[in-house]
């Protein structure tokens, strides 16, 4: 109850504050002009993503820190940090093992990270995923019981045991019936 | 006591209009159905604090339901603690019901008699408070509902789940099909009670007058029962144990893990059970429960506790002495934690105070007394505790692959020291038990009144003092 009210409390107070602060300028939160272009390149056997930041003229952007994220299910899975060189390139080592999406493809997210009056911008890429482990391997001449689907023999061992278990339970469930029942 | 009352006795003379004592002879019946009264001072002072510890708790839960599981100190690497500790020691001291009412019933011993009910309902008790744990343990309750949804058949946490879930519905029938003739009993001196309880006795006494048909199918039930929950029992703690056996763990990925959880659970639970016997022997002792509880079963539960505790010291060595030997990498940082390392003192205290220091009270005839089985058996309950917090934690202190510039298990994220929340569910969750429990020995007898009577009808019988029909019970 305590916590409800305490909640309700912050709740209003915040919607208060929201109300009387003075109109924010709109563009105050908005990051500096940037553009970011990004390749996927190999050089020397080595999968690497190549970003270009440069500013809304074209001028290429040197110390810029620039991250690639993959967005997964529960958040973005950081993939690498890079800052960018005098010609406003860097480059991200672009990890073998990722798994595709269902769609066979890897969405990567490049986000400019510092300085604070550019973080925020970003671009994406698709790229093919890493093939998927396994897959091109013949399949196992038997199941484990962890296999993806359970072999059947743990199905029916199963469901032997609990339906002999809760069939005993019906059982004496139909003698405390009888009983209320005085048969 | 020779001589015995039957229901059919009782009510011809009966008036409900007086007091119990003074309708009944001096007996069980009448001592018990003055226990399930109302609670005196002490008693309302005892369940006023135990609410106030079970209402903390409840405000820590909320706290961890609004913050997360971030209020706690599990991570990544620490992914389970106290609420799983709690569990696996929920479950096993719930075997006191299986060992001491199922086996016992089963192989005819008939000294059970008194305790059997006190067993069955820490059983009970037990897992209605231990199974919520691991939903607690989830941080987010409503992903239960992915177990139904989204279960694997192969997944050794399903299997949890539905023998967790099997065992509570076997336990609670088993409780309740024993209690038919005393809640009949309860039934009959009606006037005695509230309202409710009599609505109570009477709902849950079924229509039980106790003709031979009745009595027929009471047997047949509890015989049934009492055959079905042993395997069922064994099974639960079997499959908990497979949660730790079936991971690919130090420490956990043994075979001798599910013998050692049923020994451990059954251990846990004559010593849950002797401390609970103690309890009602002195809160009790105004409806002359020492007529019916005496020193001769607590020294024969307490040569049965000796019995496991050796069983259990025997496991113990031969599980680390294996592990011992062999000293793969992963296993040798394990034993560091738990013989010298930031473990040691748990490890150490479980081994000497929570295993030697029992078997050494319990052997010795000068201090296998009451008072020394009381301190064995409480010994052995804190010292199970801490053996599932040496089972679940130092492990994942200890993993195959440990995070970037860490490797020592006193430093985060590979140390876990329980948070208030933590700590303040545990306590709602013991105070929670001990709530139930004694609720239960105030609105139900905690001693079998017809099996008692039965007991004692059937010595009657053997000197010729009663009648040949009178009822042994199953």
């Amino acid at each position: 109850m305590r916590l409800a009210i305490i909640t309700l409390f912050t709740l209003a107070a915040t919607l208060g504050s929201t109300a009387l602060a003075a109109p924010a300028d709109p563009d105050a939160n908005r990051p500096a002009a940037t553009q970011l272009t990004v390749e996927r390149t190999v050089e020397d056997g080595v999968d690497l993503l190549l970003v270009t930041v440069t500013d809304s003229d074209g001028k290429p952007l040197e110390g810029v820190t620039v991250g690639a994220y993959i967005k997964r299910q529960f958040g973005e899975l950081v993939i690498g940090r890079e800052t960018t060189f005098d010609d406003g390139t860097a480059y991200i080592a672009l990890p073998k093992d990722l798994p595709p999406a269902k769609s066979g493809r890897l969405s990567i997210l490049v986000r400019v990270i510092e300085p604070q009056d550019r973080a925020g911008s970003q671009a994406q890429i698709e790229v093919t995923g890493a093939p998927v482990a396994g897959a091109d391997e013949p399949p196992l001449p038997y199941r484990a019981l962890w296999a993806s689907h359970a072999p059947f023999s743990l199905i029916a061992t199963l469901a032997v045991l609990l339906g002999g278990v809760w069939s005993t339970y019906g059982f004496v469930f139909y003698q405390v019936r009888c009983l209320r029942k005085g048969i | 006591m020779t001589t015995s009352i039957t229901v059919d006795e009782i009510r011809p003379t009966a008036s409900l209009a007086e007091p119990v004592a003074q309708v009944l002879p001096p007996g069980v019946r009448r001592d018990m159905i003055d226990s399930v009264g109302p609670f005196k001072t002490r008693g309302k002072i005892l369940v006023a604090s135990l609410l106030a510890v079970i209402g903390w708790g409840f405000i820590a839960y909320l706290y961890q339901l609004r913050y997360g599981l971030s209020a706690t100190a599990m991570g990544n690497y620490i992914s389970w603690g106290i609420y799983i500790i709690n569990f696996v020691f929920f479950i096993g001291i719930s075997h006191a019901g299986t060992l001491v009412s199922a086996i016992l019933r089963v192989t005819g011993t008939e000294w059970r008699r008194p305790i059997t009910r006190m067993a069955e309902g820490i059983t009970a008790f037990a897992l209605l408070v231990g199974a919520p744990m691991v939903i607690i343990d989830m941080g987010r309750p409503d992903r239960l509902q992915n177990v139904v949804l989204f279960g694997r058949v192969q997944s050794p946490i399903l299997w949890d789940v539905l023998s967790v879930t099997t065992y509570m519905a076997g336990s609670l029938l088993y409780l309740y099909i024993p209690m038919i003739p005393d809640m009949a009993i309860l039934r009959d001196h009606g006037a005695h009670f509230k309202p409710w309880r009599r609505w109570l006795y009477r709902t849950l006494a079924i229509g039980w007058t106790g003709t031979p048909q009745q009595k027929h199918r009471l047997e047949r039930a509890i015989a049934v029962m009492a055959v079905i929950i042993i395997p069922v029992a064994v099974s639960v703690h079997t499959v908990v144990s497979w949660i730790f056996g079936m991971t690919v763990r130090p420490g956990w990925h043994s075979t001798i893990f599910g013998p050692y959880f049923v020994v451990g659970a059954i251990f846990s639970g004559i010593a849950a059970l002797l401390t609970a016997m103690t309890f009602f022997a002195w809160a009790f002792r105004p409806f002359h429960i020492n007529r019916y509880i005496t020193t001769d079963h607590f020294k024969k539960l307490g040569l049965l506790l000796l019995a496991v505790n050796i069983i259990y010291i025997y496991f113990t060595f031969n599980e680390y002495i294996t592990i011992g030997y062999s000293y793969e990498e992963a296993d040798a940082q394990l034993m560091t934690v738990l013989f010298h390392g930031p473990y040691a003192l748990m490890f150490w205290v479980m081994a000497v105070t929570g295993l030697f220091l029992p078997a050494l009270l319990l052997a010795l005839p000068w201090t296998r007394n009451i008072k020394g089985i009381l301190i064995a058996s409480i010994l052995i309950n804190i010292g199970m505790w801490l053996k599932r917090y040496i089972i679940v934690v130092p492990t994942l202190a200890s993993p195959l692959m440990t995070p970037d510039g860490v490797n020592s298990p006193y430093t985060a994220p590979l140390a876990y020291l329980p948070t208030w929340v933590e700590w303040s569910i545990t306590a709602g969750a013991f105070a929670g038990f001990a709530l139930l429990y004694i609720l239960f020995s105030k609105v139900f007898p905690i001693v079998s009144i017809w099996e008692i009577e039965a007991d004692q009808n059937k010595d009657a019988a053997s000197v010729g003092t009663n009648s040949p029909q009178a009822w042994e019970g199953p």
